[in-house]
C-alpha cells in the first residue's frame, strides 16, 4: 500500500491511459478462459470422460490452446506489473501466485517429458489433478492481490 | 511481506477480508467519516486514484457538512443522510491513505488531477472497527468548493 519508491520504477504511464488498464484486464480474463478452459478439456479426456474423441489429437490442439492463453495472460500480466511494480513485489498473494505459476509450469513440463498423454497412468493423472488446482490457487491469488 | 496471514487467511476462509484493499466488504459503510487535510504522494493512476492525506492537528467537521448539496449519480447512495451521520475516525493517525475511483469515472465527474500539496475533503468509510492501516476509501470528494461522487459515475 504505501507507494513504494524502491529503485526500479516500472513503466506508471501504463496505468495513467484511463482505458489500457481495464482492457488489460479483459486480456487477461480471456487468456485465463482459453488457459483452464482447454486444460479442463483434456484432463477430463485424460480421466476417461468424452472418450469417443482421439487423446492423441485433442491433447496436441488442446495445448495450443492452453499456450496461446498462457501467452494472452502473461503478456497483459506482465504489463500490468510493469505499471507498479514495486507495490507488487510487496503483495503477498503476488509472491504467492507467482511460485505456483512456477509450480505449474514444472508440473506440465515434468508431465510432458515423460509423456503423460500417452502413458495416461496413475502419475500422469496426478500430474494432470496438481495442474488443475495449482491454476485454480493461481486464479484465487491472482484475485486477492487486489484485496490484500 | 506478509505471508503467513495470507496463507492462513486463504485456508481458513476466502471471503474473510482481513486486510481489505479493494472491494466493500472490509468497510464499514454505516460509519460515514471525514477527513480534510494536503494531498501528498498523489497516484493518478488504475486500477484507482490513491493518495496520502496529510491531516491538520485540528481535525473539525465543518458546520456546513450536512449542508452541502451532493451530486446526484448512477448508483443510488443516500447523500444527505451520510452527510449528517459523518463523524470523525477515533484513531488518531495524522496521515491517512485515500482510495479514490479508477480513473475513467474521475474523468466522467470530470475531476482535475490532484496534485502533491492540494487542499482535500474527503467523505468515506475505513475498515470496520478502524482496523489495519488508516485506510479510507472515499464516497464524496470535496475539492475547490466542489463535491463528487465516487460510489459511480454522473447520471
Amino acid at each position: 500500500m504505501p507507494l513504494s519508491s524502491a529503485g526500479f520504477s516500472g513503466w506508471p504511464g501504463i496505468a495513467s491511459v484511463p482505458w489500457l488498464y481495464p482492457a488489460l484486464e479483459v486480456v487477461h480474463i480471456v487468456g485465463i478462459g482459453l488457459l483452464v478452459g482447454s486444460l479442463v478439456l483434456v484432463e477430463l479426456r485424460i480421466w476417461g470422460r468424452g472418450t469417443e474423441l482421439p487423446l492423441a489429437a485433442l491433447a496436441r490442439f488442446g495445448l495450443r490452446l492452453t499456450l496461446a492463453g498462457f501467452a494472452l495472460a502473461a503478456a497483459s500480466g506482465l504489463t500490468m506489473f510493469l505499471s507498479q511494480p514495486a507495490e507488487l513485489l510487496g503483495n503477498a498473494p503476488f509472491l504467492v501466485k507467482m511460485t505456483l505459476l512456477l509450480c505449474a509450469g514444472v508440473n506440465a513440463a515434468a508431465f510432458h517429458w515423460r509423456g503423460g498423454v500417452a502413458r495416461a497412468d496413475t502419475v500422469g493423472r496426478a500430474q494432470t489433478l496438481a495442474s488443475l488446482g495449482l491454476w485454480l490457487a493461481i486464479i484465487i491469488c491472482g484475485r486477492a492481490i487486489a484485496y490484500y | 511481506m506478509q505471508r503467513r496471514p495470507f496463507l492462513i487467511a486463504l485456508l481458513a476462509a476466502p471471503a474473510t477480508a482481513a486486510h481489505a484493499h479493494h472491494g466493500w466488504s472490509g468497510f464499514d459503510q454505516d460509519r460515514p467519516l471525514f477527513l480534510q487535510g494536503t494531498a501528498r504522494k498523489v497516484a493518478w493512476r488504475n486500477p484507482h486514484a490513491e493518495f496520502d492525506l496529510e491531516l491538520p492537528a485540528d481535525l473539525a467537521l465543518p458546520a456546513d457538512l450536512a449542508r452541502r448539496q451532493v451530486p446526484a449519480q448512477s448508483a443510488s447512495v443516500d447523500g444527505p443522510r451520510l452527510l449528517a451521520g459523518a463523524r470523525l475516525p477515533t484513531r488518531k493517525d495524522r496521515v491517512w491513505h485515500i482510495e479514490l475511483a479508477p480513473l475513467t469515472r474521475l474523468e466522467a465527474w470530470k475531476i482535475a488531477e490532484i496534485k502533491n500539496g492540494d487542499r482535500v475533503e474527503v467523505l468515506g468509510y475505513t475498515t470496520i472497527g478502524e482496523k489495519g492501516d488508516p485506510v479510507l476509501r472515499a464516497e464524496y470528494l470535496f475539492v475547490d468548493g466542489r463535491a463528487y461522487g465516487l460510489r459511480s459515475s454522473p447520471p
